[in-house]
């Protein structure tokens, strides 16, 4: 090397072979094994989650992926995609002659600022709709839950990483002991049960008639809080993109409404109002083809069989009404 | 750029790959160029006070070598006293100071119309804040030669694994290893490695896990039952050791990888058997920084006992006032100055009358010291979290009016992050030393590396900020 150069390469005194020690070798077949054991313990056919929140998202952007072209996006939370299935919506449409691809864009987890977050980030850059069918209950804007709060932030955060976090994650993410890891730490907070993410053909994320447990919340709905903001700037955003979207008022069990103050309401009512004024934005009354209390699993979501119903009813309700061929 | 972020996963492998290939005097510029590009990460703006501070004292340093006399000799240590403390000052206690003065003038009825400067405090500044401090004190006192090469200055004040949160090193420590050629071993490089691990395993794994249910405890302590609070404080405890210890480990992994030796600072402190103890090893580096220049400097133990203990907590109260703007600060380290002085005071009496009886076996008693002195820390911790004193009283009267029973389930947490902690800390009192991991048969050292890089991966994704970079 001249006397002029820079470099010398002599600072490492060993071999990079070197590094790999006995201790090194036997922790990485120790690693290896629980690598295994895990791909032994998750169900078949779920994803890691990679650089996004939860391999439930994975799951849905792969079926959205599979559809050529998508007339309508049901866009929402859990309220959303696990209470109307787009399949079932869509056949009952077409028995009246008007043919549709609706997909369900709904994504369980977060509040409104997620949704919009993740329709933004994920879905709308792989598939873009005319026609947006926005599903809005009043947890859906309740600003009083902090684990939602909390959740939504970490699913924010997920889909708004620099790339070269996106790509460490990602790779990462290749072995199931980081790519599930959120739900392995479920799976030991919860004795040892897999919570397996099942989605459905076109997003909907069926449950079964099974009751569950839910965490009590109360509700503080800010019509110019962050999440009603969020709400509303979705909406101005579809506009923009000139989706026609047509407001729809999400399933919640009757017993959980009576928890919700008329106040409240009130102000729940008064964010709908308020998005009802935006340009591009019509809503339908769907308060006739509510789901019965016994369909419910919980406070917010039907069942399976209940979902389907629901999905028929709600596109009858949209052919009554010439929502569609408008 | 933190430490536990993606961001330094690109970073240092960057770093190393090139400096690795370069030659001593450009891996140097490497170096300042890299810490200068670590550091202005957070805010570009930031690096012209750093840049400022090491001109000063730069400049500073030569001109008290080439002064004789004592009184312009001087000259170049206030220079260089004001652009340091002066920036601490002006960053980050004037506004605590003049929020003081209104609250005293509004309690004897006088209204001050006082102004109000929101500035941003540069992460890390008091750390570097007494780095390059204690260098032209040193200087002024003969006991360092200024440095003459600006790059090799510039490098000690910026270097960037000990850059925001320390250890805060004297320059006759590194400034040698910055001038001299390095090389690096194997056994070296996998110390590095292991230290780094050793730092994320307590950062992510052991502190951020923590961090929400302190968070829980500390936000609204009146509406927690004790058992609650009594857990937010013993994960608090550990949260904050293993945030600032993990990060010093990860400091030192990550200079071993560049190989340069950076002080040990933390000696696990909660098995120490006393309050002197615990500060000979809790963040070591400070407690002798405070020592050397301003507890001696202020008389130490020279001039009589009641200045002993009159230093002792004069000590103590910078040394609160350092950590943060806020009175619950200066009251833990009143506290702590309290504790070190009873002790002080104590330890006296006890040299005096002749042991006769030790009926209780040492081992107890070992055991009955740490577990005391464990809790007198702990209890400090309640002012260091809190935000203001009322948060603090009403913790601690949560605690102390006992309400809402004792169901044991609620320390599941706290004793799980506990027995992760353990294997390292027992291994560390025992050797003296983090690394003596490293001499563990093979098979236990493997299981204990997976146990650790699990734990990382399951309990972590809190993301939590270093505690001590608000500092």
């Amino acid at each position: 090397m001249s006397r002029l150069s820079i470099f010398s390469f002599d600072t490492l005194q060993f071999k990079y072979k070197n590094v790999l020690t006995k201790t090194a070798a036997l922790a990485l077949i120790g690693l290896i094994f629980v690598e295994v054991a895990i791909r032994t313990i998750i169900p078949a056919g779920q994803i890691p989650t990679g650089s996004w929140y939860n391999h439930t998202i994975r799951l849905q952007y792969e079926e959205l992926q599979k559809l050529q072209d998508v007339d309508i996006f049901f866009i929402g939370t859990s309220i959303s995609c696990v209470n109307i299935p787009p399949q079932v919506f869509d056949e009952e449409l077409a028995q009246a002659g008007v043919n549709k691809i609706s997909f369900n864009a709904g994504i369980a987890g977060p509040d409104y600022e997620g949704v919009s977050a993740a329709l933004r980030h994920l879905y709308w850059p792989q598939k873009q709709a005319k026609t947006a069918i926005v599903v809005v209950a009043p947890n859906d804007l309740n600003t009083a839950n902090p684990v939602v709060r909390e959740r939504t932030q970490k699913y924010i955060h997920s889909f708004e990483r620099p790339v070269f976090a996106s790509l460490a994650v990602d790779f990462l993410s290749k072995f199931w002991l980081f790519g599930f890891r959120k739900e392995l730490k479920e799976w030991l907070k919860n004795d040892w049960k897999f919570d397996k993410a099942v989605v459905g053909a076109k997003g909907f994320t069926p449950l079964p008639n099974k009751q569950r447990s839910r965490h009590k919340t109360s509700y503080r709905i800010e019509p110019e809080g962050r999440i009603s903001q969020s709400f509303v700037e979705l909406l101005l955003w579809l506009n923009d993109q000139n989706v026609r979207a047509i407001l729809v008022r999400g399933l919640t069990k009757p017993a959980e409404k009576k928890l919700i103050s008329a106040e409240q309401w009130q102000n729940f009512e008064k964010v709908l109002q308020r998005a009802e004024a935006l340009p591009g934005v019509e809503s339908i009354d769907v308060s006739s083809i509510e789901a019965a209390a016994e369909d419910f699993v919980d406070p917010l979501h039907i069942h399976q069989e209940a979902a389907h119903n629901y999905a028929k009813k709600l596109a009858q309700l949209f052919i009554e009404q010439n929502v569609l061929k408008k | 750029m933190w430490f536990n972020s993606w961001e330094f996963l690109y970073f240092l492998p960057t770093v190393l790959a090139i400096y690795y290939s370069l030659n001593k005097k450009a891996q140097n510029l490497w170096l300042l160029v890299a810490s200068y590009f670590f550091y202005g990460w957070w805010d570009w703006r930031f690096l012209s006070l750093v840049f400022a501070s090491t001109l000063v004292d730069y400049f500073a340093g030569l001109y008290i070598q080439n002064q004789q006399a004592p009184s312009t000799r001087r000259l170049g240590l206030y220079a260089s006293l004001f652009m340091n403390l002066g920036a601490l000052c002006l960053f980050k206690y004037f506004n605590f100071f003049v929020d003081s003065f209104t609250a005293l003038g509004d309690s004897f009825g006088l209204n001050f119309n006082t102004p109000v400067l929101r500035l941003l405090p540069p992460v890390g500044i008091s750390f570097y804040t007494f780095q390059t401090l204690s260098y032209t004190i040193d200087v002024y006192r003969n006991r360092q030669e200024p440095v003459r090469n600006f790059i090799d200055f510039a490098l000690y004040v910026t270097y960037f694994p000990q850059l925001v949160a320390g250890p805060i090193e004297r320059a006759t420590a590194l400034l040698p290893q910055i001038q001299k050629k390095r090389i690096v071993t194997l056994e070296q490089f996998q110390a590095g490695c292991l230290l780094i691990l050793i730092g994320l395993f307590k950062k992510i794994a052991l502190a951020d896990a923590a961090a929400p249910l302190v968070e829980e405890a500390f936000a609204n302590p009146q509406a927690q039952s004790s058992i609650i609070l009594l857990k937010g404080l013993y994960l608090f405890s550990l949260q904050i050791y293993c945030d600032f210890s993990g990060y010093s480990s990860i400091a030192r992994g990550v200079s071993k990888l560049i190989g340069i030796e950076l002080s040990e600072n933390f000696q696990t402190p909660y098995l120490a058997t006393n309050i002197t103890d615990f500060w000979r090893r809790w963040h070591i580096t400070l407690s002798r920084w405070l020592r050397d220049y301003l507890y001696i400097p202020l008389g130490g133990n020279r001039l009589g006992k009641t200045r002993t203990y009159i230093n002792l907590m004069l000590t103590m109260l910078i040394g609160g006032l350092w950590h943060g703007a806020n009175w619950t600060f200066v009251v833990w380290g009143g506290l702590h100055g309290f504790y070190l002085a009873a002790h002080k005071k104590i330890s006296e009496i006890r040299r005096t009358n002749t042991k006769k009886n030790a009926k209780l076996s040492s081992t107890i008693l070992t055991v009955l010291k740490t577990v005391t002195t464990f809790h007198l820390v702990a209890l400090t911790w309640i002012f260091f979290r809190s935000p203001d004193f009322t948060t603090a009283c009403n913790y601690l009267t949560g605690i102390l009016r006992w309400h809402g029973g004792f169901p044991l389930s609620y320390l599941k947490l706290p004793i799980l992050l506990f027995a992760l902690l353990a294997p390292i800390e027992w291994l560390q009192s025992r050797r003296f030393d983090v690394l003596a991991i490293t001499r563990l048969p093979v098979p236990v050292r493997a299981l204990y590396y997976v146990v650790m890089i699990i734990a990382l991966i399951l309990l972590g994704g809190n993301d939590v900020p270093f505690i001590y970079f608000q500092f």
